[in-house]
């Protein structure tokens, strides 16, 4: 079935609400029952929107983008420390999200180099890279740029926000962007000859050559971009109002990386169902929020599950592939 | 700094690296990727403590690693899940799972920690053994061929499945008494994302050691002593970042892999 993934995501939805509406009806209630509630509900996909959107593109030349977590870090320190030192000027912000998207890259360089010249797996050296750049960034937003006058360990507070799409929200541009990104990500891979070409990559080099696109370069492009683009996520979340605008060292770990994994393995190869699969990460992320406060149970859960459905989501993916 | 703390550090540490490499060798030899090491050696440490530790703990810890690694066999030569994929699932599982279980299982009573000499004699003893299946010719043969060649070794008549299944017991069953004596040997109690990536650095120190036994360990021995740095700099008052020097290990591994990996140094079946 074509869209058996979908339908899946979609029964998995409406399974989960179902149960918790009649088990925890308050968890539902603090979740979504109020226009704040949804406004952080998309606040909370935001990230995992671009973050599934960089992994899916890599996902589709059969490469695996584990770094996430960390270039999402660094992205974040990036913004940090680009937008503290140009605090004077207008270009701060945009300096920022460039010099992140531009950081990101240099990762993805280095993994997809690794692996197309060397031969070193790029699930290993993302891996490596990921424990680098969590203690790199602590280290520097710890050490060098650690905010003189706080007590806590994080950089210099930013003194502006990224647009706000609704006032009196954390909901800003990022969504908008990610949004195009999205359509222009759909348009290019499906209804476009180069992206028919990168996705036949994922099974065959074959195609592409005769196409005139060198796999190992497109490759590289390819994971290039995607890990800009994870950068760049970084940068968003902490250009954010709300809690962030500032670096904490403890910014890595927020799982923002592995969750855009899960997304872009349910999405399976195709980029339309990169939105319904980030709609359910986000929800799950958001629901075991609001049970880890209308409950004693840790927000963990979340965790738990996601990662159940990645195991899920390979078992149908791989096991598909392996019969075609 | 001194000499003894150090060695006594890369001791406590290099161990359960050694042991995670030296069974994820195994399976690689099998021709199955061990990606799994960092999640087996975080659920065997969790339930090593679990269980009250000392050899209790130990028996545990390596029946939990070789539920993980069973769980991987499963997972990738019957659901057909891509070995990388499933070791990464595997060890998100894990993760999620330690960290959830920490916070609504109580801990034991009490833990019995195991001194560094008992560690080294565990360890001794399940290399002295690996050492003894590896140069069985019989067994090296058949783990060899399945490596470098699925289909030759079925037309020699062997089942590739029983030898994936064996290979993937062992490396549970080491990767698993790793983990269990990364907290024994230790501090005794279980933190959340204990591993913090040594399962990694053994994955790196096969890499680097061209999947060779001896060159496995003595790599594995390397990332530790660098892995110890930071643990004997805070107990012995040296001045340098915590962070910085834990990275030490982890760049290394990485350095090692940019200098020594070569298309051609592991089996050829082996998820390119």
């Amino acid at each position: 079935m074509k869209h058996a993934k979908t339908l899946f995501a979609l029964i998995g939805i409406a399974f989960a609400a179902f149960a918790l509406l009649h088990l925890q009806p308050d968890v539902v209630k603090i979740a979504f029952g109020s226009p704040m509630a949804l406004l952080r509900f998309l606040t909370i996909g935001t990230p995992l929107l671009l973050a599934g959107l960089g992994v899916h593109a890599c996902l589709a030349t059969g490469r695996i983008l584990i770094a996430g977590e960390g270039i999402y870090a660094a992205g974040g320190l990036t913004v940090a420390i680009v937008g503290t030192s140009l605090s004077n000027t207008p270009l701060g912000l945009w300096a920022g999200l460039i010099l992140a998207f531009a950081i990101g890259g240099c990762v993805g360089l280095l993994i997809s180099w690794l692996r197309e010249n060397k031969g070193v797996h790029e699930v290993i050296s993302g891996l490596l890279l990921n424990y680098i750049l969590q203690l790199l960034t602590r280290y520097l937003a710890n050490g060098p740029f650690r905010d003189p006058t706080s007590d806590a360990p994080h950089t210099r507070e930013l003194p502006w926000t990224l647009p706000l799409l609704y006032p009196g929200s954390d909901l800003n541009i990022g969504l908008l962007l990610g949004c195009i990104l999205m359509a222009a990500y759909i348009y290019v891979f499906h209804k476009t000859v180069i992206g028919r070409f990168i996705r036949s990559l994922a099974i065959t080099d074959g195609v592409a050559n005769v196409a005139g696109l060198p796999p190992k370069r497109t490759r590289i492009l390819v994971m290039v971009v995607s890990a800009g683009i994870i950068g760049l996520t970084g940068a968003i979340s902490i250009g954010s109002a709300g809690p962030f605008r500032r670096f904490p060292a403890d910014f890595y770990g927020s799982g923002v990386g592995f969750d855009g994994l899960i997304i872009g393995l349910l999405a399976g190869p195709s980029a339309w169902l990169l939105l319904p699969s980030t709609l359910l990460i986000a929800c799950l992320s958001h629901l075991s929020d609001a049970l880890s406060l209308a409950t004693s149970l840790p927000r963990q859960v979340g965790s738990l599950a996601g990662a159940l459905l990645f195991l899920l989501a390979a078992a149908l993916r791989y096991r598909k592939e392996s019969r075609s | 700094m001194t000499l003894v703390p150090w060695l006594a550090a890369t001791t406590n540490l290099g161990l359960p690296v050694m042991l995670a490499a030296t069974g994820g060798l195994i399976c690689e030899k099998s021709g199955t990727a061990a990606l799994f090491l960092e999640g087996t050696m975080l659920t065997a440490a969790f339930i090593a403590i679990r269980t009250g530790g000392g050899v209790n703990g130990l028996i545990c810890g390596l029946a939990a690693g070789v539920t993980v690694t069973s769980c991987h066999y499963l997972l990738v030569n019957r659901a057909k899940v891509k070995d990388v994929i499933a070791g990464v699932g595997l060890n998100m599982l894990a993760l999620a799972a330690t960290s959830f279980c920490e916070r609504i299982v109580p801990s034991a009573e009490s833990v019995t920690t195991l001194s560094t000499t008992s560690g080294v004699l565990v360890a001794a003893a399940c290399v002295a053994l690996l050492i003894g299946c590896l140069t069985n010719p019989k067994l090296r043969l058949r783990l060899d061929i399945t490596g470098e060649s699925a289909l030759q070794a079925r037309i020699f008549g062997i089942n590739t499945s029983r030898v994936k299944l064996a290979s993937h017991i062992a490396a549970g069953a080491l990767a698993g008494v790793g983990g269990a004596l990364l907290p024994l040997m230790g501090i005794g109690t279980f933190v959340e994302n204990m591993t913090n990536g040594r399962g990694y650095l053994a994955l790196a120190a096969i890499v680097f050691g061209r999947w060779e036994l001896r060159s496995v360990i003595a790599a594995s021995i390397a990332f530790a002593a660098l892995d110890a740095l930071q643990l004997v700099a805070s107990t012995q008052g040296i001045k340098a970042d915590a962070d910085l020097l834990s990275m030490m290990p982890y760049l290394a591994g990485l350095i090692a892999l940019i200098v020594r990996t070569k298309r051609t140094a592991g089996p050829a079946e082996l998820s390119g």
